[in-house]
């Protein structure tokens, strides 16, 4: 399913409010610069996401993730590769030391946790808040492993939302992707909403 | 259904519960919040935890709040990012360096039945999974520590060597770049350890072991290779320099006093190897061609260098 120009535009624009915003509160909260790129946003099917996201199906990643109801249902992930989590926890809490060959601890999962929370709900609530669209989110989890796996019950959705950005703290930068799965209906509604926003926003451009 | 006392529910619940509603007043705060805060339900009713707590100054809290309020979204406040939500003083922990109540946090959105929306707190005490976390942190840390570390001389041990100097080899294909490697063995050590003992030996390896490492790079490993016998690994480093470092060992060691033996009773010979990309080998024959030019400086009268071909 392809978006307009209009439409990837807007989508755009709100995924960069919902970065911006997000960027705000982790680097209030770690009391550090943090930045988040300009998303890299795209509609693309389950068999397409990992060339959207740049992760091969066997790669190993960390993913935060939160069941989404409401008037949008479905799934929203933020994924990393396993490797760049672990570094981003060390970035984010400084003082945590991985071990080679053990695995991260239950506090550093919390963390990324939380900081998976800051970015989804922000995000997802910017968008179902400019599109008018009413969602709930559930309590964020985290989980490891391959992807294919951990994107497996996604086969039978239509459509994935996919935001692709990169968090910097420092100097140095993280891949990750906000990655939102739906169903046929929704998509289309998504896309329904978004044109109504833009119609919306045409309308105020004439009135001004 | 059967109508359940939820309140009683409240508070017999392991955790600290606390609801704001969209003023971000308390309207709920359960017998484990006042038990452990000595702040009872109706001193804490009608006021925000700033009121409660002066100077609980929490933009974090705050930002989570209107998150749950405005957006309905959950948030959870961990205890890595947040250490804690609610000050609580912990005497009893303050042995194992914490003194305040670690807390991890979740907060969600109820709704009563005129659409009035509020914030659900609930706050865990994971005090002693920290504790026990770092403790557990530092004795892996310790041991692995030790499992690379030979405890005589605490240089690195032949197991590290070999750990390490697999990846050296990678990074010097990939990167071009040689690698020396030095076979030291100190000169007629069993005479020392016979005339004087294993303690001044072991003295002896003690203080050669701080003298050769005076004269390496940062960047280099010294290893105790087995006995009186030690290795030197030098990335990023090709004959020339390998055989200059190795004889300002071979002085340096010859003109120290070390342990109790004067300058000069103690000297060293080294056999010089280099790894280099264009003509592979092994870690293994790396080694074992250091060691044959060290037994070739040890045939020609000890207390010298001799170097094998790049």
């Amino acid at each position: 399913m392809q978006l307009t120009p209009a439409q990837h535009d807007a989508l755009s624009e709100i995924a960069n409010i919902g970065a911006s915003r997000s960027a705000k509160q982790l680097s209030m909260l770690l009391d550090d610069e943090i930045h988040l790129s300009v998303p890299e946003v795209a509609i693309v099917s389950v068999a397409e996401l990992p060339g959207a996201i740049g992760v091969a199906v066997t790669d190993d990643v960390a993913c935060v993730y939160q069941d989404m109801s409401g008037c949008l249902t479905g799934k929203a992930r933020l994924i990393f590769h396993t490797h760049e989590s672990r570094m981003l926890v060390q970035m984010l809490v400084g003082s945590v030391h991985v071990l080679s060959g053990i695995s991260m601890q239950i506090y550093e999962h919390e963390a990324m946790k939380e900081l998976g929370n800051i970015i989804i709900s922000v995000c997802i609530s910017t968008m179902t808040d400019m599109l008018g669209k009413e969602t709930r989110l559930a309590i964020p989890m985290y989980c490891e492993g391959v992807f294919e796996e951990i994107i497996e019950e996604d086969s039978g959705n239509a459509g994935v939302l996919v935001m692709k950005t990169a968090l910097t703290a420092g100097r140095r930068g993280i891949s990750g992707a906000l990655i939102v799965t739906l169903s046929l209906p929704d998509i289309i509604d998504l896309l329904k909403s978004l044109d109504n926003f833009l119609a919306g926003c045409a309308d105020q451009q004439e009135t001004k | 259904m059967t109508a359940l006392p939820y309140q009683e529910i409240i508070n017999h619940l392991p955790v600290g519960v606390l609801v704001v509603d969209e003023m971000r007043k308390i309207c709920c705060w359960n017998a484990w919040l006042a038990d452990y805060t000595s702040i009872d339900g109706k001193e804490a009713a009608g006021r925000t935890l700033e009121e409660l707590f002066p100077g609980h100054d929490n933009s974090r809290f705050a930002f989570a709040l209107e998150q749950v309020l405005k957006s309905k979204s959950p948030q959870i406040m961990s205890q890595a990012l947040n250490r804690y939500l609610i000050p609580i003083r912990i005497p009893n922990m303050e042995r194992h360096g914490v003194s305040m109540m670690q807390q991890t946090v979740t907060l969600e959105h109820l709704a009563d039945d005129g659409g009035r929306g509020y914030a659900l707190v609930s706050i865990m005490n994971v005090t002693e999974n920290v504790v026990r976390s770092a403790a557990l942190t530092e004795l892996a840390h310790k041991l692995q520590h030790d499992s690379n570390r030979d405890h005589l001389t605490m240089l690195y041990n032949r197991r590290f060597m070999w750990e390490w100097l697999v990846q050296q080899i990678k990074q010097s294909n990939r990167h071009d770049h040689q690698v020396a490697c030095l076979m030291l063995d100190l000169d007629n050590f069993k005479s020392i350890n016979d005339r004087y003992g294993h303690k001044e030996g072991d003295a002896v390896l003690r203080g050669f072991a701080g003298i050769v490492d005076e004269h390496l790079r940062k960047s280099d490993i010294l290893v105790r290779y087995g006995g009186e016998e030690f290795v030197v690994l030098m990335p990023q480093c090709d004959i020339e320099a390998a055989i200059a470092a190795a004889w300002r060992t071979v002085r340096g060691v010859r003109e120290a006093a070390i342990g109790s033996l004067a300058p000069g009773q103690v000297t060293c010979s080294i056999g010089i190897s280099v790894y280099d990309p264009g003509n592979p080998r092994t870690g293994e024959e790396l080694l074992k061609e250091a060691d044959k030019r060290l037994y070739e400086a040890k045939n020609s009268g000890k207390d010298q260098v001799v170097p094998g071909s790049a």
